[in-house]
């Protein structure tokens, strides 16, 4: 069975939007969201092989034309590159233009094009859905990086733009249909879920989803605040860690921080459809990239020495011929060399493997007074950053919200006396409870709530533990377990539209209870259960690398799960996010103490 | 409480009290401490047991690892349809949605309604513009009068007291005039004069005469600027246009129209203007590049075959026939360098693009060190794979 892949999906689109456009110069114009689109699954060096050999934008104002060269337009229908295409269009700057549209566009929108075509150069008008950012076969993202408003309500436009994002995710996948299952404790998630029902069910005459249809689509929508301690915790998986370390936008890596750098490594592309060595080393743990590295280097080593070794013709004829790929190997090896130094590097000065060795045992282990002893002692040790003395409180106000001698106060007071906090980190640390507390979540994101998590924690500590820096499993794993088992209840997770359900002999169902409330039976369905095809999964709010992990290493063992979320976080960004949910206004004092 | 017999029920269920355990070491670890009677009471004592039943639970699934590598899969449903398209589509194509039937009838429309306008015009202009001998100049302004007015039917003006365009009131130092091709009161200001040449041009882009016309914008082989509109007409005054040709001693017949004729007929002159665009310098040498690419292609693999045949000793091909298609594709490959090498220098000295135009010379510079680039390409891609030409003595020693 072939497994979903969203950037197979996105070069599909553009593959076919370049060969429709025909023998002929061609120049790309896109607007700064597609632009990012179309970079993140092709390089430029492919393109240019296509005959593309123009790449602009729809919104930098009129040049001199260059007539006889076809325009490939291909934009997200927004209001100003209607507007934008409609002023190109009456002084237009191609000969000809095939236009493509990310999404739904509107009737109107379509005659104010026709009109201002005076000169008739459109060929082509089409919908060709590549709405979102693909990173890797089974993730991608929308470039959101901050969806929450104060008091965590939806921004319009934004949640248009969401909900524009997964309708053209599912067309993409040739998904016409879908059931949408949604955390019932989040309104964002649920206005979003009715709201991607309503745009399905309205642009292509699809009623309630075909029930007996055997490919039968799930998309589950889920909150980011339902799990606020996977982006707190430090990452040792190689694209995890870089992105924690240094951080990688649009598979862009910024090195100019990096002490010696090179000017052409200033900033590299990290981009696994290309690179052979990241491909492989993707979810490799940092131990394993070190060795892996090494073995590149000794690769790379002899076939330099082979290389300077050029004695006879066939020797250089074969030099010449391996030469490309020698060169494109060399610029591989240096690019991860470098990267791979930064990062061993980072973990040295900042004492990160003691550091992330507290985290894990805070999340995953329940010994109270032992980690707030050492919590205090790196509180005192420099060489520790200030955000990650943030993390680990923020961490640990969170596991134990409730405990009996919840020391969070007296943990902030000490950090404050030896460091200087910034305002962001303080505010921080107050909207984190707020944010992802008890008071909003369901999950029991530290198997402390019923016998049955107790007993699996137990077992997992005897088991012992293979990596200590990667004992913490995120709580979107655990979802997706119950969801496959048909065990995600119906209440927590009901499905839009979940009251006409027809039943079929696709399902099996877990038992079914009726509750008498005041005399009335309240029939309480749970989880009528749909084997599903494929599953969908957005965060709103965001999701990380880790999280992406474990659903890769899923997919490896059979699953077909695709993930998403509005934005890939790391710590830095995830800040910005939970504030701009809103500040709770505890003024000088820090957070009350919840006593049970 | 036991479930009822109409249930099934999938997993790890203890057998004894029917409870779900998510996994094999739970339920082991769950039927050992509940269901069997154990000797050691002491946590210690049942600690250590589990620990070792999980161990060899734990051997047992090392042995067998390929069931444990797809447990997800059970949990999806097959594509019905999946034996029978293995063989095609490896991913599946995303949906498409065309727009082009409604844009093409809109444009239509719209196309329709502004070339009834213009046709409508044209006509008029050619009757005002004729030059032929029975038709009154402006050299005898009262049969020209009359002569217009019988084409075009003039407004009364005495119903108007304001300028349209301006709103200005007409009185003794505005005087009231009108446009010839629909006959509306303007004022002088207001007017604007399209040149009979012009006209002429407009009515017949093809013909000689718009040679003249020619002169100030097309030169052999130019970049078309449509962004500094070329107007076809001056305003009020018949000096200081772009296009006031002043042939000799001659003077121009001018025709005043108002600014909605001008604006139509402007149209009209840039869309005949976009369609004469001659080709730009880099497009014409791009085609021999696309040229001599598409010889390669077609030489290339023959050549590949005779070398290789000629290697292995047969007698099927000569030597020369191998010399002849080496030597064409060797001059293909000059060719495709040396005309990208032209190309990128036209990308740095940008002709026929304004010194001030700053990001237009940028586009047209990426333009061109790009297409250098996929030149530099190709050819490393083709230089790669081309065999070296056999001397006499490999054929030789090879027979």
């Amino acid at each position: 069975m072939t497994n979903l892949n969203v950037i197979e999906a996105t070069r599909f689109y553009i593959n076919r939007m370049i060969e429709d456009a025909g023998q002929s110069v061609k120049g790309l114009v896109m607007d700064k969201e597609t632009a990012s689109i179309v970079s993140m699954v092709y390089a430029q060096s492919e393109i240019l092989q296509k005959e593309v050999f123009l790449f602009e934008r729809i919104d930098v104002a009129g040049q001199k034309s260059l007539k006889h060269l076809t325009a490939i337009c291909f934009l997200r229908p927004t209001e100003d590159n209607i507007q934008a295409l409609v002023r190109e269009l009456q002084e237009p700057k191609y000969g000809s233009y095939f236009i493509y549209f990310t999404n739904f566009v509107e009737l109107n929108d379509i005659k104010s094009i026709a009109e201002a075509d005076e000169y008739e150069c459109v060929r082509v008008i089409q919908e060709f859905y590549a709405d979102y950012v693909a990173i890797n076969p089974h993730l991608y993202s929308l470039n959101i990086p901050i969806t929450y408003e104060n008091n965590f309500l939806w921004n319009d436009q934004l949640l248009r733009r969401t909900a524009q994002g997964l309708v053209s995710l599912l067309l993409s996948l040739r998904k016409k249909s879908a059931t949408i299952r949604y955390q019932q404790s989040s309104n964002m998630a649920k206005i979003l879920a009715e709201r991607l029902s309503n745009t399905l069910r309205r642009q292509l005459d699809f009623a309630s989803s075909n029930v007996n249809a055997p490919d039968h689509t799930v998309v589950l929508i889920v909150d980011r605040r339902e799990d606020a301690i996977t982006p707190l915790l430090n990452q040792w998986t190689y694209q995890a860690m870089v992105h924690e370390l240094i951080g990688i936008k649009n598979n862009r890596v910024n090195l100019s921080q990096v002490p010696g750098i090179t000017k052409e490594l200033e900033e590299v592309v990290m981009n696994a459809e290309y690179d052979e060595f990241y491909a492989d080393n993707l979810y490799s743990n940092f131990g394993e990239i070190a060795t892996n590295i090494k073995r590149l280097m000794e690769h790379f080593q002899e076939k330099h020495k082979s290389q300077s070794k050029i004695e006879s013709i066939t020797d250089m004829k074969s030099f010449v011929e391996s030469y490309p790929q020698f060169k494109k190997l060399s610029g591989t090896v240096s690019k991860h060399v470098t990267i791979v130094g930064e990062l061993s590097r980072l973990v040295g000065i900042y004492n990160l493997l003691d550091l992330s060795e507290t985290e894990q045992n805070l999340v995953c282990q329940s010994n109270h007074s032992e980690i707030v002893q050492k919590i205090k002692q790196l509180i005192q040790n420099d060489k520790i950053r200030d955000e990650d003395i943030v993390r680990l409180i923020c961490l640990y106000a969170l596991r134990y919200e409730h405990h009996g001698n919840n020391e969070t106060n007296a943990l902030l007071r000490e950090t404050l006396k030896c460091r200087q906090l910034s305002e962001k980190y303080i505010q921080f640390i107050q909207a984190i409870l707020n944010y992802g507390g008890r008071k909003f979540r369901q999950a029991d994101l530290f198997n402390t709530q019923n016998s049955m998590a107790i007993t699996r924690q137990f077992i997992r500590g005897l088991k012992g533990v293979d990596n200590v820096y990667a004992q913490h499993i995120p709580l979107i794993r655990d979802l997706l377990e119950q969801l496959l088992r048909g065990k995600l209840k119906d209440n927590l997770y009901p499905s839009v539209g979940s009251k006409d359900r027809i039943q079929s002999n696709n399902y099996y169902t877990t038992s079914q209870q009726t509750q008498f409330q005041q005399g009335q039976p309240i029939k309480y369905r749970s989880s009528l259960f749909i084997i599903p095809s494929e599953i969908i999964v957005y965060v709103v709010g965001g999701i990380t690398y880790e999280e992406s992990y474990h659903i890769h290493m899923m997919n490896k063992q059979g699953a077909r799960i695709v993930l998403g979320g509005s934005y890939i976080h790391n710590f830095a960004s995830f800040v910005d996010e939970v504030l701009a949910g809103g500040v709770p206004s505890t003024s000088n004092e820090f957070f009350a103490v919840k006593r049970r | 409480m036991l479930p009822t017999i109409n249930d099934v029920r999938e997993g790890f269920i203890c057998p004894q009290c029917h409870l779900d355990m998510s996994t094999m070491e739970m339920l082991h670890v769950h039927f050992q401490d509940v269901h069997m009677k154990q000797s050691s009471s002491t946590v210690k004592g049942l600690l250590s047991f589990a620990k070792q039943k999980i161990k060899s639970v734990q051997d047992n699934f090392a042995t067998i690892p390929n069931e444990q590598s797809n447990i997800y899969a059970q949990y999806f449903s097959v594509e019905p349809h999946d034996s029978s398209t293995k063989q095609q589509q490896h991913s599946p194509n995303g949906y498409i949605c065309s727009h082009n039937e409604e844009f093409k009838k809109f444009r239509k429309t719209k196309h329709d309604q502004m070339s009834l306008e213009t046709t409508c015009l044209l006509l008029r202009l050619e009757r005002l513009t004729s030059i032929e001998e029975s038709v009154p100049k402006s050299s005898n302004p009262k049969e020209r009068r009359k002569y217009e007015q019988r084409i075009v039917d003039w407004l009364d003006d005495s119903k108007v007291s304001l300028c349209p365009s301006c709103a200005k009131s007409f009185g003794l130092s505005r005087r009231k005039h009108h446009c010839r091709l629909d006959g509306f009161v303007i004022c002088n200001e207001c007017s604007q004069f399209l040149p009979f040449s012009m006209a002429r041009y407009l009515i017949e882009p093809n013909t000689s005469s718009s040679g003249l016309l020619n002169k100030s914008t097309t030169n052999g082989v130019t970049l078309q600027r449509t962004n500094s509109l070329t107007s076809v007409t001056s305003t009020a005054g018949v000096d200081g246009s772009n296009l006031n040709l002043k042939e000799g001693g001659n003077h121009e017949e001018y025709l005043r129209i108002c600014r909605s004729c001008q604006q139509i007929l402007q149209r009209r002159y840039d869309q005949i203007r976009f369609k004469k665009t001659d080709k730009d310098e880099v497009l014409i040498r791009y085609e021999k590049i696309i040229e001599a690419q598409s010889e390669l292609e077609k030489i290339h693999p023959t050549y590949s075959a005779i070398v290789e045949s000629l290697l292995t000793g047969e007698t099927k091909h000569q030597l020369i026939d191998a010399q002849r298609l080496y030597r064409r594709i060797t001059s293909c490959y000059e060719t495709i360098d040396s005309t990208s090498k032209y190309i990128s220098k036209l990308g740095e000295s940008c002709p026929n693009i304004d010194e001030n135009d700053t990001s237009s010379q940028i586009r047209y510079s990426a333009l061109c060190r790009n297409i250098r680039m996929y030149a530099i390409h190709l050819l490393q891609n083709y230089s790669i794979s081309t065999r070296r030409l056999p001397s006499d003595d490999d054929v030789q020693r090879a027979r």
